[in-house]
């Protein structure tokens, strides 16, 4: 059926479904038919009038011819009547709705082709991926197109830009050229923007009026369906889109859900340090609907196969791997966990940022100095975090440094993973707001409590109503650690809830002893409710013991008694140092985070008062080098990198700053960066070498998709549409209801011309009107068999042309207009262009004499 | 172009006034122009004289002739060439016809050619007669060759106006009557009439064995038809009034009218009648030129 549709002309549409009108208010024009009708009736009116003595010669003329003169008559008539109406018919623009293919005077049409470029698209069914099906059926729409269409490009993608073609293209080789530059994404799909900026594509005026929306995806539950209220976001943006342009969904997908991908990735532990074995913890989710088995994860360090298991996942089930590592050198590491190739590539494997620190840093800010060492309020947690014996100096990868609380403000806080505070009696605003950036930029910060501390300071600077690092606001003071009476027997730790990762390891070990800690006065708090602050350990009076809370990205815990001896026995207590440890570890656990990172989103440093005017480099997954300039923000400075489409490992190199004055293509504020891949582009040697993991959004692995059942319920409701299922010439077959409308305008304008030309002719000369009359009509049939090209239409022109000619020099031989009087002859006999018209001159005096035989006979 | 030329334009002749006086320039333009031509057709030399040859008697030497031309010419007497030229005018309605590309309507035309012809008559001392007629004959002179005869006819064409319908068969039937002596008619009309009438009225005056000259006068839009714009054509002699499209017509028109005048000079040719069609923008020396040719040939014969 298709097939005898591609060559059939459309002379004769097969079926006529509807005919309408653009542009119906102007049918009025139609009565102006009625004016040459009018005029020719008024004309006979208006006649001149004369004497004529060779009477009888005009009725016999008139008799013989009277039928002929009629009819004459009525054809020019005609011809000027249709002029008219033509006229007023194209200008309401008639519109055929048929069900002819390929009419060839068709309106144009403005396609806007949409790509799905969500990395879901990379899902190979057999040779291709999607994205080249996809892409292929978009060069075919492309190439469809007629002179006159005009086509633009879209893609859906959560973090690219969703035009690629914004202006009309009446061109298709461009486009065709932006479509093979066509790249998948890494990102997950967002149709939500996609079709905002359709919406603006589509009122552009310069395009043609009749619209088309092509979607060419695998119509991913995610993207297409999802929660009740992105739905209706989609619907209402679908309902406008459909108010202007024909909506047609073309499925490229194919129909297959296996897929296995890795989802995380981490470390089980807060901090790495080297030689120490290192937990790292790999979830794979099995997306499809058969089990999986014997799965091989394979991990790699630093590029090197590190490990590998074979794991079962069930159907849409997750299992978590879990591998051991040691670290040997301090510094940067990547970690990666892959999995075997399937259908969708881009998921399998994952990375992880793994900064193993040299040492952990821990800044202890002792608030009560004493002569006796043991009585500092720094004593214990010092011991604790770098035990020293009277032989052996410590050398472990804890390292505290002890500062009075007056040093506080002088310390650079960026090289401590924790700070410490034992005992501060007050902070200044300075000190609270070098905390606040510490904790926001990764830092983690232990506040212990003691006799000196000052609520009022701590709740108004530190705490801040919630905005501060401080967790929780302190409350007054429980207990009193001075009453040598020992009245109250003392409060210990409620070991019933140790839900915590710091208490953890004391789960299920009753005999720990914490319940034999003593704590003779605390600090009373309250986690007000809707607080993201978290209990670690309560006492058993209920009240907490430790609170911890993020603060920005780092981590901030409150231990509300003191860290000494003075309010408790705890830190003499066994229990104490492992607390301690971990939560020395816990609280500098958030400066990882920073590291790993999903597709489209920035990567981001701040950086510290030193490294202001450093020179930042970062080297994408490909290789190339990108300059940023750090951006100003009230009392920071940080560097903010966006460019992160691509899934992968990003370098970022911060120096000293930039010696060399190379032509430096830098970015102003936002971050956004250009390539130059000058030398001088080259990351400074001695700078700090930092390294970003860049993952996809497992979200969109699951390839499970929406059926056109859904589709019309849901997102589509009431929406008029057409699926397919591809993209090819049959798609305008019959059952396409809402077949094409095709213009007769052009059509309509060319038979005005016709006819302006052949009625002067007409009325000159008929017989020469009415041969050209028919050429024009033989032309007009004719038109669809000639081949559409500019060759073809020169030919016909000059056919036309010749024909013209031929027929007013042949014409005019065959039928002359008889002179009886050879004097009549001003030119060349046999040959006039012009009708003579009746002289008053002098003409005896310019005209040869007659010839006259003796016989008096007329020579003519 | 010579100014004796000038006068045989009908509209430099339609400028003057007297009739007389432009058959006079007619006539005394077209001697001259004869004397002067190089290359005159015929010979000077008319029908009414002989070249002078030694020998001759000197009685009869023409001396207005020598005035004119220096040469001598003898007289022929009277009875040598005594013959009498009858001009038939059509005075009918359709010879009132002028078209605008015309500078004198039909009748006035055949009143020049008439006039001119008359004068060329008396000139040669032979008689001249005239009639006018339309249905019925209007008036009629019988010939004479005195010169006061001349006037008298002028006046008469001067005084005629153009009425009434043609009925040439009729007529001719009527005039063959009349005139009893065998001489040289000269019909001028524009002979609009059912051709087979005509036929039977000339062939009365070929039983009467009189020599017939047919000049048909025809106005130049007649035979043209150079009519543009939508024309409501009104009939004169009683002929309907019609309403045409003259573009799309002409061709017929035309064809029609040239069949008609194809008979007519067939009518003409069987019946060994003199023939000259004259158009009324054409100069008048056609006609002079045309009868005396005619003249020659005659008196060649007799």
């Amino acid at each position: 059926m298709a097939e005898y549709y591609r060559h059939v002309p459309s002379l004769f549409p097969r079926g006529l479904l509807a005919f309408g009108f653009a542009n119906p208010w102007l049918l009025w024009g139609l009565a102006l038919g009625a004016v040459p009708i009018l005029i020719h009736l008024l004309h006979r009116l208006t006649y001149r009038e004369t004497n004529w003595a060779a009477m009888r010669f005009l009725l016999e003329a008139t008799r013989k011819n009277s039928r002929r003169m009629r009819l004459e008559q009525l054809i020019l008539l005609a011809v000027r009547t249709l002029v008219l109406l033509f006229a007023a018919l194209a200008f309401a623009e008639p519109l055929v709705e048929a069900v002819a293919p390929h009419t060839r005077a068709r309106t144009p049409i403005q396609r806007i082709v949409v790509l799905d470029a969500s990395f879901s698209m990379g899902a190979k069914a057999d040779a291709e991926t999607r994205f080249d099906r996809a892409k292929k059926a978009a060069r075919q729409i492309v190439a469809e197109s007629l002179p006159g269409d005009a086509v633009n490009l879209l893609r859906i993608a959560a973090h690219s830009g969703p035009v690629v073609v914004r202006e009309p293209a009446f061109e298709p080789d461009s486009v065709l050229s932006e479509i093979d530059r066509l790249r998948l994404t890494d990102e997950p799909g967002d149709l939500g923007p996609t079709l905002l900026e359709a919406a603006e594509v589509l009122a552009d005026p310069r395009a043609p009026k009749t619209k088309e929306i092509i979607f060419l995806s695998d119509f991913q539950r995610l993207t297409w369906a999802g929660d009740s209220s992105r739905t209706s976001n989609l619907h209402d943006s679908f309902q406008r889109l459909a108010d202007r342009a024909r909506i047609v969904l073309v499925d490229v997908g194919d129909g297959r859900t296996e897929n296995a991908a890795v989802t995380s990735l981490q470390t089980a532990d807060p901090i790495v340090l080297p030689d120490r074995p290192t937990r790292l913890r790999t979830g794979i989710r099995n997306f499809g609907p058969t089990n999986l088995a014997g799965v091989r994860v394979e991990l790699y360090v630093d590029g090197y196969l590190g490990a590998f298991k074979s794991a079962d996942v069930r159907a849409r089930e997750e299992t978590v791997v879990e591998f051991q590592h040691e670290f040997h050198n301090a510094g940067e590491h990547i970690v990666e966990a892959r999995l075997p190739p399937d259908a969708l590539a881009a998921d399998n494997q994952r990375w992880l940022s793994v900064p193993v620190a040299e040492r952990m840093n821990v800044l202890v800010v002792n608030g009560r100095e004493e002569g006796r060492r043991a009585e500092n309020a720094s004593y214990y947690v010092q011991t604790v975090l770098a035990p020293s014996t009277a032989r052996e100096a410590w050398s472990g990868a804890t390292r505290p440094k002890v500062i009075s609380e007056a040093d506080l403000s002088a310390e650079d806080l960026s090289q401590y993973d924790c700070v410490f505070l034992c005992n501060v009696a007050l902070v200044t605003p300075t000190e609270a707001a070098l905390l606040q950036t510490y904790a926001e930029g990764g830092g983690g910060i232990v506040f212990t409590l003691g006799d000196r501390v000052k609520p009022e300071n701590y709740n108004s600077l530190l705490y801040r109503d919630g905005q501060g690092v401080l967790p929780v606001a302190l409350g007054s003071r429980l207990g009193d650690a001075r009453d040598q009476d020992r009245a109250h027997k003392g409060f210990t730790f409620d070991a019933g809830d140790l839900d915590h990762p710091i208490v953890a390891p004391f789960r299920g070990n009753p005999n720990a002893g914490l319940e034999r800690a003593v704590t003779l006065e605390y600090f009373q708090v309250k986690v007000p409710p809707g607080s993201p602050a978290r209990v670690v350990l309560r006492f058993d009076s209920g009240d907490p013991a430790i609170v911890e809370r993020q603060v920005g990205l780092g981590r901030s815990l409150l231990i509300t008694t003191s860290a000494d001896v003075s309010w408790s026995t705890w830190p003499v207590h066994p229990t104490f140092p492992p607390i301690i440890h971990e939560t020395v570890r816990f609280a500098a656990g958030g400066r990882g985070h920073e590291r790993q990172r999903f597709v489209g989103e920035p990567l981001t440093r701040t950086l510290s008062s030193r490294e202001t005017a450093a020179r930042v480099v970062v080297i994408t997954p490909d290789g190339a080098e990108h300059i940023v300039r750090p951006v100003q923000n009230e009392n920071k400075a940080e560097v903010v990198f966006s460019d992160t489409g691509a899934r992968g490992i990003y370098e970022m190199t911060v120096g000293p700053a930039a010696t060399s004055k190379g032509p430096l293509k830098e970015v102003g504020r936002g971050g956004r960066t250009a390539i130059d891949s000058n030398a001088s582009a080259r990351p400074p040697q001695d700078g700090r070498r930092e390294i970003f993991a860049v993952n996809v959004d497992t979200r969109e692995s699951d390839l499970e998709w929406v059926d056109e059942k859904t589709l019309r319920s849901t997102t589509l409701a009431g929406i008029p549409y057409v699926h397919r299922s591809e993209w090819s010439e049959g798609q305008r077959d019959l059952a396409d209801a809402a077949a094409e409308s095709s213009g007769l305008s052009s059509w309509l304008l060319m038979a005005i011309l016709a006819l302006l030309l052949v009625e002067p002719l007409l009325a000159w000369s008929f017989r020469h009107g009415f041969l050209l009359l028919c050429t024009f009509a033989v032309c007009g049939l004719a038109a669809p068999l000639v081949p559409r090209n500019t060759w073809g239409g020169l030919i016909v022109a000059v056919l036309l042309a010749g024909g013209i000619v031929a027929v007013l020099l042949f014409g005019r031989a065959r039928w002359p207009i008889r002179e009886s009087s050879a004097v009549n002859r001003r030119s060349a006999p046999g040959w006039r262009l012009w009708p003579r018209f009746p002289s008053t001159g002098n003409r005896a005096t310019s005209e040869p004499e007659p010839r006259q035989t003796s016989q008096g006979r007329l020579d003519s | 172009m010579d100014d004796y030329r000038k006068y045989f334009d009908p509209q430099t002749l339609a400028k003057l006034t007297g009739l007389d006086l432009k058959a006079r320039l007619i006539v005394e333009g077209y001697l001259t122009g004869l004397h002067k031509s190089p290359y005159s057709g015929f010979s000077v030399e008319f029908a009414e004289h002989r070249e002078y040859a030694p020998g001759d008697d000197v009685r009869y030497v023409d001396w207005k002739v020598f005035g004119k031309t220096d040469r001598f010419y003898l007289k022929r007497f009277e009875e040598e060439t005594n013959f009498a030229c009858h001009i038939l005018l059509d005075a009918s309605e359709s010879m009132a016809y002028r078209s605008p590309g015309a500078a004198v309507s039909k009748l006035e035309y055949a009143e020049y050619v008439a006039a001119a012809l008359a004068h060329l008559v008396i000139r040669q001392q032979d008689a001249v007669g005239f009639a006018t007629f339309n249905n019925s004959v209007t008036r009629f002179l019988s010939p004479s060759s005195q010169p006061s005869h001349l006037k008298q006819l002028v006046h008469l064409m001067e005084q005629t106006v153009a009425g009434g319908e043609t009925a040439l068969g009729p007529i001719f039937h009527d005039l063959a009557e009349r005139i009893r002596k065998r001489g040289l008619v000269i019909i001028l009309s524009d002979l609009f009439e059912d051709v087979g009438t005509l036929l039977s009225g000339l062939k009365h005056f070929r039983h009467r064995r009189h020599d017939v000259s047919v000049m048909q006068v025809i106005d130049p839009a007649e035979q043209d038809f150079p009519f543009e714009d939508p024309t409501r054509f009104l009939g004169l002699e009683g002929l309907p009034e019609q309403s045409a499209e003259p573009r799309s017509l002409r061709r017929a028109y035309q064809a029609e009218f040239e069949r008609f005048l194809r008979q007519v000079r067939g009518i003409c040719g069987d019946m060994q009648m003199d023939y000259v069609l004259l158009r009324t923008d054409r100069p008048l020396d056609a006609a002079l030129r045309h009868f005396l040719t005619r003249r020659m040939q005659r008196a060649g014969r007799t």
